[in-house]
């Protein structure tokens, strides 16, 4: 998996590619641990996400629980596996997806 | 033969509602016999009263189920559905405390539980919490013939206060870890159970170098997000410890392949924490960290009933404590007329659900445990936590249950090489056999493991076994009446996403949701189907699950 971070202002951009899982979200835990202090927006970006396994919705509840004390959090360009993902674990209504 | 001790304790809790709604409607004031409570009260469940809990709750009535003071609600474990409140009173919690207080040394020790925000009060002036938390949250309050005083003073804990009795809802697992890896003497654990001290080791498994530079710094880092008031009043009772830090980094470089406790904390000596029954799976993971660090299962309790103490490191036996609470049994195999037995009556080797009428206003209610009576001897009662009665099924009458589940998922360990770290069951009624679905540990490389093994062996290995352990499933296999067993393997940590989904949506404490065994309602269903383990089962066996979403047993008998 490979992530491309962009800072601007407060807000913060994180494209994800590739597969999330249980040997990657420890990664994805990690980058979004170190950058998001101040951080009052923080965009998820899917559109080269392929997979996402139940470690690495972990990680995404934890970055969901941290934005809602500092600001908001939004995900974007959802392929159609992963929305069927969020749609059955119940993910759609705690996250915000665009 | 009921002894006196039950009888006085039955009669001092009718004598204390007499005047109580229930006291009236089943005429508490004359009933002077067990005999005649059994024949007047009938068996009771959580839906008796749901409605009159409304009532105290959101209208504010008083003295309906009990006259004597609420201490809060507890928050039941429930897996699905509306959360069960439990109410509790002051007389009913002393007795959890008086548990604690015992488990106090005084040296320094690691509690894994807290007491949830008091966000609000409902109209009767009640707060809700869960037993534990309330144990903690007595504050200054003297309760029985102790106090939160009393217990602080004996002993020293590793959490700062603020992460005992919380103000806001908060992922404590890192905070309470820091505290702890600062204190080389650290003599004890005590956690609900042992789900959470398995959760502990394994976040520090992947967070050890976060921890280890706070340590080292003393900077709390931004990876915890608390309020900033809160932030600044544990960072300002945190201290930096160069020295220390270097300490746990060369230890946990050496890896978490040996038991790893002992080496952070070399006076540790026991760690206290209910293991047996749904929680087996965790004990036998937990030995992995902790090593020959005396595990003691400690309570059994639930938030209705603290109802057996079992203090020797490594038993799964209890003794039963009648002291505080009334207990009748009704067999699980038997005439099914729900004849209740007492302590007295009951049977080595026997089977029993458990039946309370206990001090906050729950008269002869199911529990829906089941214990298995290993002897009776002085009247004392030792027994095992067997399962959860409603985790439990039937296609015809083999009654298959979470005990027996587990005990076909680690013959299948021992015999593969595999960990499983967790587990639940299925019942296709499409197909007339059960799906037991396993989740292999994070380590060890399972996954890679497994691909590399004929899974239709392994069902085969299983269903066997099951037929082994339930001979009544064994004979219907015979029969043709149930089809062969399989077996699914899930993705590492799906157990612990449907715990954080739960306790997110219901900003609850981590204790108080039980691990889901029986898939037994859609919600459920959708949700393990999904986390199938696409790597290790081909499209065609995933198919099979994910096109039941809407074919769920409850919904196809509509």
């Amino acid at each position: 998996m490979t992530i491309e971070k962009k800072l601007n202002g407060t807000e913060l951009e994180m494209a994800l590619a590739g597969r999330m899982d249980t040997s990657t979200a420890p990664q994805f835990e990690t980058e979004l641990k170190n950058n998001i202090s101040g951080v009052e927006k923080l965009i998820l970006d899917f559109a080269n996400l392929e997979y996402i396994s139940s470690a690495g919705l972990r990680v995404i509840l934890t970055a969901q629980k941290i934005m809602n004390k500092q600001g908001e959090m939004v995900i974007r360009n959802v392929n159609e596996v992963i929305s069927e993902v969020f749609e059955i674990t119940g993910f759609i209504d705690i996250l915000t997806v665009e | 033969m009921i002894t006196n001790q039950v009888n006085e304790k039955l009669l001092q809790i009718l004598k204390d509602n007499m005047n109580s709604d229930c006291g009236q409607k089943w005429h508490f004031e004359s009933l002077k016999t067990v005999e005649a409570f059994r024949d007047t009260v009938p068996l009771t469940g959580y839906d008796d009263y749901a409605p009159l809990i409304e009532l105290t709750t959101r209208i504010g009535e008083k003295d309906i189920f009990t006259e004597l003071p609420l201490a809060g609600y507890a928050l039941t474990s429930g897996t699905t559905g509306v959360p069960k409140l439990i109410p509790c009173t002051q007389k009913h919690l002393a007795q959890y405390v008086e548990a604690f207080d015992r488990m106090s040394i005084k040296g320094s020790t690691l509690i894994l539980f807290e007491s949830m925000p008091r966000t609000f009060k409902y109209a009767d002036q009640a707060e809700l919490d869960a037993i534990s938390g309330m144990v903690l949250a007595q504050g200054q309050k003297k309760i029985s013939d102790v106090s939160y005083k009393r217990i602080i003073a004996k002993g020293t804990y590793t959490s700062p206060i603020e992460l005992l009795i919380t103000k806001e809802v908060m992922d404590s697992v890192h905070l309470r870890l820091l505290f702890a890896l600062a204190d080389k003497k650290l003599e004890q654990i005590i956690a609900p159970f042992t789900w959470g001290v398995v959760e502990l080791f394994e976040y520090l498994e992947y967070h050890w170098e976060a921890l280890v530079e706070e340590i080292a710094t003393g900077k709390i880092s931004d990876n915890v997000k608390v309020s900033p008031e809160l932030a600044s009043k544990i960072e300002a009772k945190f201290t930096k410890n160069p020295k220390r830090a270097e300490e746990l980094k060369a230890i946990f470089e050496e890896g978490f392949e040996q038991p790893i406790a002992r080496k952070i904390w070399p006076k540790l000596t026991r760690v206290i924490a209910a293991g047996t029954g749904s929680f087996a799976i965790y004990t036998e993971k937990l030995s992995r960290y902790i090593g020959d660090v005396a595990h003691i299962n400690g309570l059994y309790a639930a938030s209705e009933a603290l109802l057996g103490v079992c203090n020797d490191a490594g038993s799964d036996v209890y003794t039963l404590d009648e002291e505080n609470v009334f207990c009748e049994f009704i067999p699980v195999e038997g005439d099914n007329s729900d004849r209740a037995l007492l302590a007295g009556e009951l049977e080595a080797g026997k089977e029993y659900n458990v039946i309370i009428t206990n001090n906050s206003g729950f008269y002869r209610y199911r529990l829906g445990d089941v214990i298995r009576v290993l002897d009776v001897k002085n009247g004392k009662v030792r027994f095992t936590y067997e399962y959860r009665a409603d985790q439990t099924h039937s296609f015809v009458n083999e009654k298959i249950n979470e005990k027996e589940i587990l005990t076909v998922v680690q013959k299948m360990e021992d015999m593969y090489g595999l960990v499983i770290n967790d587990y639940c069951y299925w019942a296709d009624y499409e197909n007339d056999s059960y799906t037991i679905f396993m989740e292999p540990a994070h380590y060890g490389n399972m996954e890679q493991k497994i691909a590399n093994m004929d899974i239709n062996e392994i069902e085969k290995y299983c269903d066997e076994q099951l037929a082994k352990i339930n001979t009544k499933y064994g004979q219907l296999r015979k029969e043709g009446k149930l089809s062969a067993c399989k077996v699914m393997f899930l993705q590492p940590q799906t157990h612990l996403l449907y715990r954080d989904v739960l306790r997110y949506r219901r900003k609850t404490a981590q204790d108080q949701i039980k691990p889901v065994r029986f898939l037994d309602n859609p919600v459920k269903e959708k949700f393990f189907f999904s986390m199938i383990d696409r790597g290790l089962h081909t499209s065609e066996q995933v198919k099979y699950y994910t096109d039941r979403f809407s074919k769920s047993k409850k919904e196809r008998t509509l």
